[in-house]
């Protein structure tokens, strides 16, 4: 079935087809989610969104990306937006301790998980590049994400950024800049 | 390339291209779920009509009570020669009493 028969029958609300897009893509989206938001639970949930998000809006999607894109577009929204309501918490919550009576109690910091798909012997490497990617402003981590570790090319990536192809570029050039200057730090200080 | 470069290099290869994490079942399920009663499933979305209303009725009484507290001082500024024929008259007997 070609995108576009998939499109017609979605918006017609064949849920049949709807089963054939989560088969489609609900691993991409994952994956992709998983890789932002770095906890399998979170990037679940996001997936479940990203599909109800879909099945409300197929009626206004307007066909000037491809359904993959617009798919994809979705999911790196949902993930954003979960991060930045994450911080905001975060950001709320070491105010409230700061105000509450038993402050004295020990903090519980959830780690990010690592990737489950990584190879072992590359495990603790893949841990500190994702402790520097976690430190990358947003637009460049997004990029970084989807260029090198989920393999989207760079005019699939400037699509679903809404961005031009030289702008992913750049992105991408300043995010490797960052990382090498974040891992030379860790170098300096732990494996010299 | 020193140590340090290699070094580089390599962790940032490290996380090219993993293998993909699969859909549990569980997912595919919760998935497949909104497939099939997906409708019933989404929250009612917001009428967009709702907080136009509400803006628009918040206006309205801050234009009500603004004109109002215009009309009450227009009101209040009387003539005190009016107000004294109202006190001469309303109390004229005790004139005559006298």
């Amino acid at each position: 079935m070609t995108d576009e028969e998939l499109i017609e029958k979605l918006k017609a609300g064949d849920s049949a087809c709807f089963g054939i897009l989560i088969e489609l893509h609900s691993q991409k989206v994952l994956n992709i989610a998983f890789n932002i938001v770095r906890n399998l639970e979170d990037a679940e949930d996001i997936t479940q969104e990203v599909f109800i998000e879909i099945f409300q809006s197929i009626q206004h999607f307007k066909r000037e990306s491809k359904l993959s894109t617009w798919v994809y577009k979705i999911t790196v929204n949902k993930s954003l937006d979960f991060l930045r309501k994450k911080k905001r918490k975060k950001r709320f919550g070491i105010l409230q301790q700061l105000f509450s009576a038993d402050s004295a109690e020990p903090r519980i910091s959830i780690r990010n998980e690592l990737h489950p798909g990584i190879e072992l012997e590359n495990k603790e490497r893949a841990s500190i590049l994702q402790d520097a990617i976690e430190q990358l402003p947003e637009k460049q981590k997004t990029a970084f994400v989807l260029n090198k570790i989920e393999d989207q090319s760079y005019a699939e990536v400037a699509n679903i950024m809404d961005m031009s192809i030289a702008s992913v570029e750049s992105l991408l050039f300043r995010a490797k800049q960052n990382l090498q200057k974040l891992l030379g730090d860790y170098y300096e200080k732990n494996e010299k | 390339m020193d140590e340090k470069e290699k070094w580089i290099q390599e962790t940032l290869q490290s996380v090219n291209k993993p293998s993909r994490i699969e859909v549990s079942p569980l997912l595919a399920q919760r998935l497949q779920n909104i497939a099939l009663n997906g409708v019933q499933q989404m929250p009612p979305a917001p009428n967009p009509i709702i907080p136009w209303l509400a803006a628009a009725s918040i206006a309205l009484l801050l234009g009500i009570n603004i004109l109002t507290a215009l009309w009450y001082n227009d009101s209040a500024s009387y003539d005190i020669s009016a107000a004294h024929t109202v006190y001469s008259e309303y109390f004229d007997y005790l004139e005559t009493l006298n």
